[in-house]
């Protein structure tokens, strides 16, 4: 009651102003009056007596500035007060405004942009109406990668009794499907009918799944699809549900649609556009049979029953699947469970989060350099306003006033910054979340990084620690100024240790923007890297997939089928070659799944053989991806079914598994099948600075009719995008039905795979260029303090003859003195640091000598040509002018 | 508490105060005009007088304040307080 009471009145204050004003006016001079009537009354003149009362009760203007003070609301006044004479003090000199608003804008926007990534990526929750108490269920990594398989689902549905809305989804399901006459590949989900209920979602039109639809495998086609897909493939006709169409050849019933904003629950993940019932899993995966115990691939949510925890869950969970394992030896042996929030994104959280360090690493120092730098020229503000700082003080100022003045200067400056901030940040999270858009198979993936409430909340915090960041050491100075120096005019005595201050401010930033730049030209030399690749050549290589068993071809048909492809397309005008390889990507890390031993080498224990990846390639593949030979043959066409196994095999193996330098017709086992080397090539793996090489040994894909999917590489003379329409039409000549995926140029698949070096470089470069911008600015502001400071002294020293050399180099070394400390500072701390950026540098080491001394040649070069240009003034100093000035 | 005593027999304006505080204290207090009527804010605020607008005996426009509930009682547990502090304070000089 009190404190509302103190607030309205405040308020009452603050808004009637006039009016309380009035009442108070009245009041004081009421009282007055009062006092003096009463001397009157004793005989004295009116003058004397108003004279008299003035002495005794203090005078009427005094008396209301106490009373006004002691309500809060004079100081919301003074700090209005305050502010608006910030606002008109900026106004006045527009140059410097606009710079620091500019660069701190900057600062802050780097920090709110990665804030906002953070945000996006791991503090949402999944969108879902109400995700409180949503859980994510894994089983641990080390069998099943995290998944579960549809029996084990239907098991724990049925019995785990801590979790309500025990639900399943597979997000990332590539469906080939055809409707309306159109045929394209459209992302899906496979779903279980508890799904739509648990995110709290209602049809946009028709239903979604049954529990029935649940129940009998392979029996319900049917399918809920999105939004989008249906304004796209069916112009938004509301009578499309109960319209069929193909999905891998099978025909489903559209029974749903979804409504506008939703692209299903994996944050970052590719957006959904159809959704099938767990009970058509066939449909929508190909790599095993859905439906067997060790085909793990399904993700579990539910709702965590009120009063359990988290562990007793897990416990519950670890208990159901080791009943299961003794019921059936046909699941695998799983080890507990996991059971966390829904927030975030599920896949890839600890690898994006070692990325989203590194961005919030340079913000933050970007935010530091900024700092530093506003600081200085604060400082120097603060100086060149001793005169006027001076008067205040003469006149009655507080010191803790002067301060409060100062610093409400600085929060201003930096809230104007803050605000173009967060206008510019919501723009550069969109540029950022761009590079990732696409991924190295060419599928899209969905980021929202659009600010909310938090996002914004970082902003202010941003802004205001910023505000007192660069604002609190240049007022604390600006307190301590000595009001007789600085009245004299003169103002010599009071800059020591402000010199000094911008000096090390200076220093600070030479030494930040080096490490920026030292990290800024390894990734820049890694990138290039990457582009140029290793020992490969992916210029003019178009990628593609034939994912021949979506459509259920035999091993027969197929074989026969890749064959024909290969065949065709060798005859295309402008192809130069044509092979193909089997399983993950061509251009990615390769996959340790096959052992590799010699003949008579035994090992004891199980899992001591040393793992190499196999991977099985046509004939010229190594003259497509122009990956050298060292020596040996390339396969051919000898090596088909029934001929003796050959392999062709890198460096890395040859110097790990077979111990020599040329291998050539010596034999291995691979996976306990002998295969004699025929081939030797060089290493072809793009590795960063903290991945060993990998071994790898290549079988013919034509030795093994069993390989259904492949990968074709295709080396075309010209653009590799422009030839796919022509390798599409070959493709489709043979059969029109066979699914063309993953097309894209290689290169562009380099891209994708390695979006992070390209962020991480572009960003630092972008940060190392803005530190360097600033260094100079630094820089120059201090040496032109300097050389306006000391002009007398100039001319004191050209009028006894001193060149105008002599006075470039008296300045110069006082610069070079502030560089030459940051250098040093600043290499130790890239030294120190640069390691942490080993997972993206490719090609150099982090202590890389090259990197290292163009970064300091650059930051050398730019600072003293920022220290050389104020010098010039000083040579320009007529000795008359500067001493007749006293 | 001393202007909650000048308030508790009737309601008076800031001069009333004044006075009334100086007859009371025999001289002792002579409040200056700033101080009273910070004083008489502050109470104002914490809701312990009221304000209104009056004529005064000779026919000026005065706010008179007068005490609240909150504020009587306030006088009485503070009146008792101080009792009791002089009593001891006493007791201590006594005692030396």
């Amino acid at each position: 009651m009190s404190l509302l009471r103190r607030i309205t009145s405040g308020l009452r204050s603050l808004f009637r102003n006039e009016l309380v004003e009035g009442e108070l006016h009245e009041e004081l001079s009421d009282f007055l009056e009062m006092a003096a009537e009463e001397k009157m009354k004793h005989g004295m003149s009116r003058k004397d007596a108003l004279r008299a009362v003035r002495l005794e009760r203090g005078s009427l203007e005094i008396a209301k500035e106490v009373v006004r003070s002691a309500g809060w609301e004079s100081f919301v006044a003074t700090c209005w007060q305050d502010l608006r004479f910030a606002a008109r003090i900026l106004r006045k000199s527009p140059g410097f405004t606009i710079v620091a608003v500019l660069t701190t804008a900057l600062g802050i926007a780097a920090n709110v942009t990665v804030f906002s990534v953070v945000d996006a990526l791991f503090l949402r929750s999944v969108p879902a109406k109400n995700p409180e108490r949503l859980v994510r269920i894994r089983a641990p990594e080390n069998d099943g990668g995290g998944y579960f398989s549809v029996p084990e689902f239907t098991y724990l549905r049925e019995h785990l009794k801590s979790v309500d809305d025990l639900t399943t989804h597979y997000s990332t399901a590539p469906l080939y499907v055809s409707a309306s006459g159109e045929i394209g590949e459209v992302q899906g989900a496979v779903v279980s009918s508890g799904y739509f209920p648990m995110l709290g979602l209602r049809p946009y039109l028709g239903r979604f799944f049954t529990l029935d639809e649940d129940s009998v495998p392979d029996r319900d086609a049917v399918a809920v699809i999105g939004y989008g897909f249906w304004r796209r493939i069916y112009s938004g006709d509301s009578h499309v549900i109960g319209k069929t169409f193909l999905i891998n050849g099978r025909s489903f019933t559209v029974v749903g649609i979804m409504p506008p904003d939703f692209h299903g629950v994996e944050i970052g993940g590719m957006p959904n556009e159809i959704w099938i019932p767990v009970m058509m899993i066939h449909a929508g995966y190909r790599h095993c049979d859905g439906f067997q115990p060790s085909c793990t691939i399904l993700s579990l949510m539910g709702r965590l029953k009120s009063g359990i925890s988290m562990h007793e869950a897990q416990a519950q969970i670890a208990t159901l699947m080791q009943q299961l394992r003794a019921s059936d030896s046909a699941f695998d042996q799983r080890f507990g469970a996991s059971v966390t929030p829904a927030i975030g994104m599920s896949e890839n959280r600890e690898y994006n989060l070692l990325l989203v360090r590194l961005l919030a690493t340079i913000a933050g120092v970007l935010l530091l350099i900024v700092g530093a730098n506003l600081g200085g020229l604060l400082v120097a503000r603060g100086t060149a306003r001793g005169g006027e700082i001076g008067m205040r003080l003469a006149l009655g100022a507080g010191r803790g006033r002067i301060v409060r003045q100062l610093l409400t200067e600085s929060l201003l400056l930096a809230s104007a910054g803050g605000a173009v901030a967060f206008l510019l940040s919501t723009w550069m999270g969109q540029l950022l979340v761009s590079f990732y858009s696409v991924d190295d198979e060419g599928y899209r993936h969905l980021f929202d990084v659009r600010p909310d409430a938090t996002v914004l909340l970082f902003s202010l915090a941003v802004t205001a620690g910023a505000g007192g960041l660069f604002g609190l050491l240049p007022a604390l100075q600006a307190g301590r100024t000595n009001l007789n120096l600085s009245l004299k005019g003169g103002g010599g005595g009071l800059g020591s240790s402000r010199r000094l201050s911008r000096t090390a401010l200076a220093a600070v930033q030479v030494a930040f923007s080096l490490a920026l730049l030292v990290g800024a030209s390894l990734l820049a030399r890694s990138a290039a890297f990457i582009q140029s690749g290793a020992n490969m050549d992916l210029h003019h290589v178009l990628g593609l997939r034939l994912p021949v068993s979506l459509i259920h071809y035999p091993p027969d048909k197929a074989y026969a089928f890749k064959q024909e492809v290969v065949r065709r397309l060798r005859a295309l005008p402008g192809v130069e070659s044509v092979s193909l390889a089997k399983g993950q990507g061509l251009i990615w890390k390769p996959w340790l799944s096959a052992r590799a031993t010699l003949p008579g080498k035994t090992y004891t224990k199980p899992g001591e053989e040393p793992r190499i990846a196999a991977k099985p390639i046509a004939p010229d593949y190594f003259a497509t991806l122009k990956i050298p030979f060292v020596s040996g043959r390339d396969f051919n066409d000898s090596d088909k079914p029934g001929s003796p196994p050959v392999t062709i095999v890198n460096e890395t193996f040859a110097r790990q598994i077979t111990a020599s330098r040329l291998p050539l017709g010596q034999t291995v086992l691979i996976d306990d099948k002998p295969y004699q080397i025929v081939g030797l090539v060089k290493d072809a793996q793009l590795r960063s600075a903290t991945e060993g090489p990998l071994p790898v040994a290549y079988v013919p894909f034509w030795q093994d009719e069993t390989l259904l999917e492949a990968r074709m590489c295709i080396r075309v003379a010209g653009d590799p995008a422009a030839a796919l329409p022509m390798v599409r039409k070959a493709i489709a000549s043979i059969d029109s039905d066979v699914p063309v995926t993953e097309t894209m140029p290689l290169m562009d698949q380099v891209r994708g795979a390695y979006t992070d070096t390209r962020v991480a470089s572009a960003v630092l470069s972008c940060a190392a260029l803005l530190a360097l911008i600033l260094s100079g600015m630094g820089l120059y502001g201090i040496v032109s303090y300097e050389v306006g400071r000391r002009t007398k002294e100039i001319g004191v020293r050209v009028a006894l003859g001193a060149q105008g050399r002599d006075v470039v180099h008296l300045f110069l070394r006082q610069g070079f003195g502030v560089v030459l400390t940051g250098v040093i500072f600043g290499a130790a701390l890239a030294f120190a640091t640069t390691r942490l950026l080993g997972a993206w540098l490719f090609g150099v080491g982090s202590a890389d000598p090259l990197s290292f001394g163009v970064a300091a040649a650059i930051l050398l070069a730019v600072t003293l040509a920022a220290a050389y240009l104020p010098t010039r003034r000083a040579t320009r100093v007529d000795p008359m002018v500067a001493l007749r000035y006293e | 508490m001393l202007i909650l005593k000048t308030l508790a027999l009737e309601p008076m304006h800031g001069y009333g105060i004044a006075v009334r505080l100086e007859q009371m204290s025999k001289g002792v207090f002579r409040p200056n005009a700033g101080s009273l009527f910070m004083a008489i804010q502050r109470l104002q605020r914490d809701g312990l007088i009221k304000g209104e607008w009056k004529s005064t005996e000779n026919n000026r426009r005065a706010k008179y304040y007068m005490l609240t509930d909150q504020g009587r009682k306030r006088l009485n547990s503070e009146t008792r307080e101080w009792g009791r502090q002089v009593a001891a304070i006493a007791r201590i000089l006594e005692a030396s």
